[in-house]
Order: C-alpha cells, then sequence, then structure tokens
C-alpha cells in the first residue's frame, strides 16, 4: 500500500510490451536498473508498469530486443500536476485553503468543560469566557495557569483543574471536592416538627420527649418532639433544660393527584415525508435559508454536527440538519376502561417521578367522576416518610447557635433568660 | 573447469557450513521463497527465461526453476529479486 502510493506520487506507466521475445526485454529493463512491477501477460504480449525515469529508458531496450511497446495509462501525480498546471488559479487555492486551515488552527473552536456533578457546566464555561478561554480566542493569548488559578479562586467546590490545549479544543477538566456533610450542631437545642401534613403511625424519639402519639393528626410545622425538658419533683418544675431533639417520625401522608382524561384525543400518523433543510453556523454567525416546510403538521429536530480536522481540530463551522416530519392528526376516542388505564398508567408515572425515594407507597386510590367530555381523575396517594425536621429553638445569633456565651457551662442557666419560641 | 568449480565450490560449502554462514551468499545460490499457495520470491536469480500467465521459468544458479500455476503475475522485478503472484500449482527445479 505504501509502496502503491509511493508509486503513484513518483508518477508511472503502464505500458503494453509486444514482440518475440518480451521476457528478454524484461531482463534488458531489469539490468539497466529500471523498476518493474505489476507484469502480467495481455492477449499481445505482456502488461507492465514502469516507473517515469525508467520510460525514458524503455526505447533503448525495444531496439536491441526488437519488441514493441505502447502506452496504455499514464498515471501518477507528475501527470494530474500537467494537467492542473495551466491553472494558475488552482494552486493559489490550494496554497489559500491550506494557509486558512493554518490560521483557523491558532484559535480555540470549542471549549469543554467535563467533571462537573454538583457544579453547573455553563456556570463554569461562562466564567473561563469571562476570563478570555472563549471558542474564538487566540490560542497563544489564552493563560492556561491564570485560568486554572481563577477557577479556582472563584469555584470553591474544586478540588483541582486542569486546563489544555489540543489542537483547537480547549478542555477544562474539573475535579470537585467531596460533597461536605451536614454537619448537625448537637449543642443547638431544637424541637421536631412536622414537615408535612400526616397521621403519625411511629414516633421513635432518641433526644427529646414526644408529644404527638401514633394516629395523630398532624399539620405542617407542628411540634412533634419537644427539646424542652422539664425537671419536676413532685409535679413542680425545678429546672428546664433544652435539648437538641432527636427523632424519627414515620407518618401516613396523603398526596392528592387531579386531573382529567377527554375522552377524544388526537393522535399523530406520520405519513412517512420528511423534508430536511440544512444551514449553517459559521463563527457564531447563523447562516440559513429558512423555509416554511411544505406540510400543514409536522413535527421538527434539528441536529448540530461541527466540522472538524480529525478529533483534536474542531473548525468554528456548524451544519444544522433540520427534519421535518410531516403527519396527520387523527381524531380518536376512548373508552371508559381505556381512559382509566391511562389515568393509572400517568399516575404510576407521577409517582416514579416526583416521589422521593425514601418514601414507601403503601395504597394508591384512583376515584373518577364521569363527565360526557371524559374523566375527572381524583386519585389519593399514601405514603410513609419520616417527616420529623429540626428546627431550633430559638433563632442562631451570630452563626454560633444557642447560647453562645458560654458553651461550655451549664446551659439551664443561660437557657432561663434565653426566649424560647416553639 | 566444470571439476574445478565443482571442488572449490564444494571447499566454499564445507567451508561455509563450518562457520554457520548463509549459503545463497555464500555460494552464490538462489533464495526461493513461497508464502502461502500464491506468492513466490527469488532472490539471487540470473533472469527470466520464459513468462507466461500459466508458467514462468527463472534461470538460476543452479538450473531453471520452474513455476506453474494460472493467472501469474511479475508482481516486481528487480536486478536482485522477483515476486511472483498468482494461484501456485507446481514449483520445482528443472535438472
Amino acid at each position: 500500500m505504501i509502496v502503491a502510493i509511493w508509486n503513484f506520487i513518483r508518477g508511472f506507466v503502464t505500458v503494453e510490451v509486444t514482440g518475440r521475445a518480451t521476457e528478454r526485454f524484461i531482463n534488458m529493463a531489469v539490468h539497466r536498473d529500471i523498476y518493474i512491477w505489476d507484469a502480467q501477460s495481455s492477449p499481445d504480449g505482456v502488461f507492465m508498469n514502469v516507473s517515469l525515469k525508467g520510460y525514458k529508458e524503455l526505447k533503448a531496450c525495444a531496439k536491441k530486443t526488437g519488441c514493441q511497446y505502447r502506452i496504455i495509462a499514464k498515471k501518477g501525480f507528475p501527470f494530474v500536476a500537467r494537467r492542473y498546471g495551466k491553472r494558475k488559479l488552482l494552486p493559489i487555492g490550494a496554497l489559500f485553503f491550506m494557509f486558512s486551515v493554518y490560521i483557523l488552527s491558532t484559535f480555540v473552536w470549542a471549549v469543554e468543560i467535563s467533571g462537573c456533578e454538583r457544579l453547573a457546566g455553563f456556570e463554569i464555561s461562562e466564567f473561563c469566557a469571562a476570563n478570555g478561554l472563549r471558542p474564538g480566542a487566540f490560542k497563544s493569548r489564552i493563560d492556561e495557569d491564570g485560568v486554572e488559578k481563577l477557577i479556582m479562586k472563584r469555584f470553591a467546590d474544586i478540588a483541582w483543574v486542569n486546563v489544555y490545549i489540543r489542537g483547537t479544543r480547549a478542555t477544562v477538566e474539573i475535579k470537585e471536592t467531596l460533597p461536605l456533610k451536614i454537619i448537625v450542631d448537637k449543642t443547638t437545642p431544637c424541637d421536631v416538627v412536622a414537615a408535612k401534613d400526616g397521621v403519625i403511625i411511629n414516633v421513635a424519639a432518641s433526644l427529646g420527649s414526644p408529644v404527638v402519639k401514633t394516629d395523630d393528626v398532624v399539620r405542617k410545622g407542628d411540634a412533634l418532639v419537644s427539646g424542652k425538658l422539664e425537671i419536676k419533683r413532685d409535679d413542680a418544675v425545678i429546672r428546664t433544660d433544652y435539648i437538641h431533639a432527636e427523632a424519627n417520625v414515620l407518618a401516613k401522608v396523603y398526596y392528592r393527584i387531579n386531573f382529567s382524561v377527554p375522552f377524544k384525543y388526537s393522535e399523530k400518523q406520520f405519513t412517512g415525508n420528511i423534508y430536511k433543510h440544512t444551514g449553517f453556523i459559521l463563527f457564531d454567525r447563523k447562516f440559513s435559508l429558512e423555509k416554511t416546510p411544505p406540510f400543514k403538521c409536522f413535527e421538527q429536530s434539528s441536529e448540530h454536527k461541527r466540522f472538524s480536522l480529525g478529533e483534536d481540530y474542531p473548525l468554528p463551522f456548524i451544519a444544522i440538519v433540520t427534519t421535518y416530519k410531516e403527519f396527520v392528526p387523527i381524531e380518536k376516542t376512548r373508552g371508559l376502561d381505556e381512559a382509566l388505564k391511562l389515568a393509572d398508567k400517568i399516575v404510576t408515572g407521577r409517582i416514579i417521578r416526583e416521589f422521593d425515594i425514601e418514601s414507601d407507597i403503601i395504597e394508591k386510590k384512583i376515584n373518577f367522576v364521569e363527565n360526557p367530555d371524559g374523566i375527572l381523575i381524583k386519585s389519593i396517594i399514601t405514603a410513609t416518610e419520616d417527616i420529623g425536621r429540626e428546627k431550633p429553638l430559638w433563632k442562631t445569633r451570630d452563626g454560633a447557635g444557642g447560647p453562645a456565651e458560654d458553651p461550655a457551662g451549664d446551659p439551664a442557666d443561660e437557657d432561663e433568660n434565653g426566649q424560647t419560641n416553639d | 573447469m566444470a571439476e574445478k568449480q565443482k571442488a572449490k565450490n564444494s571447499l566454499l560449502a564445507r567451508a561455509s557450513d563450518f562457520f554457520d554462514l548463509p549459503k545463497e551468499i555464500a555460494l552464490n545460490l538462489p533464495l526461493v521463497t513461497i508464502i502461502g499457495a500464491s506468492e513466490v520470491n527469488i532472490e539471487n536469480y540470473k533472469k527470466i527465461a520464459e513468462y507466461g500467465p500459466e508458467r514462468v521459468q527463472i534461470n538460476t544458479s543452479c538450473g531453471v526453476f520452474k513455476i506453474e500455476g494460472k493467472k501469474l503475475v511479475l508482481k516486481q522485478i528487480t536486478s536482485e529479486a522477483i515476486k511472483i503472484t498468482g494461484i501456485l500449482k507446481n514449483i520445482g527445479y528443472i535438472t
């Protein structure tokens, strides 16, 4: 293969040698250091490929051996060059092309952010753009180390960042820090309150005194476990302690999902007619001859395709292929059973999508009211969840919770002066 | 003359054997390499005696080397080596 490419660059001639002793002709040519390849018999003699340089010497061989030869084909770059040599603009165009590719390759045309998990990638790319790392920036003007330092300074959650440019693609590699553990300040006195309305199933308080029992109905914000600890002797309160209440409060929570399912609906039936339209983005400018497709109803989808020289050299040309698919809306009606099935599917879908992973669904009730147009779904979903949320007994002062003056001392003395709000 | 050549050759042959020298260089013998059933390389040949799509004969220092087959093509010819490709059927020396 490599040899074939080399031969093409050097140029070669396919000749047909005819005569009595073609072997002699070949031997003589070889003796004169002419490189011959792909010699195969033809109806009259032998076809063979000879290099351009060797071709000139064939004449002498032919004379001595009494063979004749004629050119069948001329192949290779020298012949192509000769054919196009007269066109002055062509090499200029080729040069211009190479030059423009070179110029284009001195810019950054794509900035990629990788490794974002909690951070928003677009924030980082905006920040990079503000600091000079953006598509269209001159490569030598970009200070990778400087951008790295600025990113580290600006975003607190980044443990390590690496900015590198390969080809015309700049990559910002980010490693985020491990998520901070929520540190519960156990010195802050607090209650456990309900985060949602519900019916209590079980209260398991590890710290604090429960104020609700099983089957109690609580509203959002109601205290469930109190952090106020009254120490009594003979029914007289002798001291009040405020502690950090901690509890696992399991409750039934009811969710209502209401929606209606009409009997009449339209379905898209694709006709198979497709209309494609191509536009371009050139240096962030959109060039497209917007045309409306010749369909009344259609679905539209577009695909961006970036031109690139290899993997490392994306270019600032993006083709946008917009596909329009024609469809015909077909009016259909469904029965009650079908509508109910659909309603059940919708409810299940919403449970999967919207409900917390830790909540257990224990009941799914779907009630409906039938109208002439459709059915009105009123579904009630019962789930068991931990509804307890810690709520400090009083607002924290300057960051530190509770008795900030003397955290080591007995909190009770301080707390009697402190204001409680439950 | 022939006897002398033979004696010289046998001496050389023994010497090259003794010193483990490659014979094709020491004794100017052809080196024939067959790759699969489709390619023959002949190094150190003298000249092409006959060429046809079904038979190729090549003169070497130890006789005429004959290749029979189908669609034989002289893939590459230089003064040192010759490469023949095609469907090989029968290969041997005519002595």
